[in-house]
This record gives C-alpha cells, structure tokens and sequence, in this order.
C-alpha cells in the first residue's frame, strides 16, 4: 500500500507528468528536458529523482550523458492492480484479526465450554460472539431457554446474559429473546 | 552616484525579485507544480532576508562619504556569517542522503550568491 501511494504522490506535480510525457515520447539528458520543459537542470534532477525512487524511471550511461527513459513495467499498471495491492494490505489485516481471535477461544474454551468470563472487553466480546452462534436468527427464547443454552458453556449464566444484552448481541423483550442481525 | 540614489537603485532591484518570484508562484500554484513552487518560496524568503540586511548596513554607515567601502564591508559580512548554517546543513544531508533537504539548502546557498554577486556587480558600476 505504502508502494502505491508514493507512486500517487510522484505523479500529483505537473512538471512531473510533463517530464514522464517527454520521456515516453524518447528517452533524453537532464539538460535535454530542461530545454524542452523550460525548467532549470537542477529542477529536473530534483523531479527525476522522485520519479526513479517509485519505479518510474530508469537511467544509464551513455558516453558523456546520463540517459533517463521510461519504466514501462511501472507505467503500464493499471490502476486496479495498484488498488488490488492496497486490498492484499488489508486482507493480511484480517488474517491477523482471525488469529487473535481464534487464540482467545482456545485460551478460554475447554472442550466447548468457558473456563472463564475474560475481563478485558475485547476478549470478552470474542467470547460472547462465539456464544451467541448457539442461537439461530429469526427464532425466539424465552429466558429459560436462553439460560440452558448459556448453561452448556458457563455455569453464571446470568452475568453473561446481561452481558449478551448489553453487547447488542441479544434483545430482550417483554421476557423474549432473539438474536439480532 | 550618490547613497540615496545607489539605495534606491539595489532596493528597486531586490523588490523586482520578489514580484517576479511572486508572480512566478502564483503561476506554479495554478499548475500544480507544488514542488517548484516550495522552492520558489524559499528562494523569495533568501532575497527578503538579504533585503532586510541590507537595511541594517545601511545603518552602519557612519561616514557618508565612505559609504561604498563602509556598505560592502558591513553588507557582504551577512553574507559570509548566514550561509555558514546552509553549507553546515548541506553537509550534514549529505551524509544521510537527505535528497530534497540538499536540494533546499543548495537552493539557499545559490540564491544568496546571486543576490551578492548582483550587489556587488551594482557597486562596481558605481566606481566607474
């Protein structure tokens, strides 16, 4: 992701693209550019330099010269493959997520049922969305029905009751309970 | 040439730099070139700091018919004493590779030369 936002960076100035325009037309010295664009030597080297750290110039020696000349491996990306490199960032994220949450239920589950009610709230709330799949969607229970099913996992069925409630896991009404969406 | 008119000749000269740097930043602006336009405002704060310096040699004269000598001594002083920090700075970026602080103090460094060769080309002329 970091990759692809310097490339946006580099190519948010003018004289920039100018630069990539002259280039893709033939690669050309730095005092070349300056001449055509109307910019001084030291300016172009200054925007050269931006360019060929994102990838979209190269350089090489010629005799006397330096020659810059397009990237075509950069240029030519489009710009779903740059935005699909920002979506791996945020895939890896949730794997990430996945695996810490998984950890929590094992630390805390023995043989399907809670060892422990976790303090910490983010662990808890990992605990209590793991709980609540006991309860289909669309179907009501009434409070001793919602205790049994607790019960299978942890014998203070009322604490995490409440606690399905208050997490919006659960709504309770008039002594009916449903899972919410 | 007299003080007064050699004053107003070199003020004259500084303000014409500082509206074409102007005038140049607010084309930069436009087109989004915002880079040069950094640059362009760096260059415009050397000439202003030479600007003001010049207003304090001019305060140093104590003899007026020796103002020339008195002017460049004191004026080209500022010259020698405020780039020190941009050379030492430049240095300093260069051993870390800090490309765009090199390019600013280079930038600094060249500008002040500028300013002090264009003085001191206006000051010749007045001994001729």
């Amino acid at each position: 992701m970091e990759d692809a936002i310097k490339l946006f960076k580099a190519l948010s100035d003018a004289s920039r693209v100018r630069i990539i325009n002259s280039l893709i037309d033939a690669p050309k010295y730095v005092e070349l550019l300056a001449e055509r664009l109307e910019l001084t030597p030291s300016t172009v080297s200054f925007h050269l330099k931006k360019l060929e750290d994102v990838g979209l110039v190269t350089k090489h020696k010629d005799q006397y010269y330096i020659i810059y000349e397009i990237c075509n491996e950069t240029l030519n990306q489009t710009l779903e493959n740059l935005v699909k490199s920002t979506n791996s960032h945020v895939a890896i994220e949730d794997a990430r997520e996945q695996e810490y949450r998984q950890k929590v239920i094992d630390t805390f589950f023995k043989f399907e049922k809670l060892k422990s009610i976790p303090v910490q709230r983010k662990k808890r709330m990992i605990i209590l969305e793991k709980m609540v799949e006991a309860f289909k969607f669309d179907e009501i229970y009434t409070e001793k029905e919602v205790n049994i099913i607790i019960a299978d996992f942890h014998d203070d069925f009322a604490t995490l009751r409440r606690e399905l409630i208050n997490e919006k896991l659960m709504k309770r009404d008039n002594g009916i309970y449903q899972r919410i969406k | 040439m007299t003080l007064s008119t050699f004053i107003q000749n070199y003020k004259q000269t500084l303000t014409d730099e500082i509206s074409n740097l102007n005038a140049q930043s607010e084309q930069l602006k436009i087109e989004n070139r915002d880079d040069e336009y950094n640059f362009n405002r760096v260059e415009n704060n050397i000439v202003e700091i030479f600007d003001q310096m010049f207003e304090i040699s001019l305060k140093k004269i104590k003899d007026e018919s020796n103002w020339k000598t008195e002017l460049t001594t004191s004026y080209l002083s500022f010259f020698n004493k405020i780039p020190t920090a941009w050379h030492t700075n430049l240095e300093k970026c260069k051993v870390h590779g800090l490309e765009d602080e090199i390019f600013i103090e280079t930038l600094k460094i060249n500008k002040a030369e500028t300013i002090k060769t264009m003085f001191l080309t206006m000051i010749e002329e007045e001994k001729i």
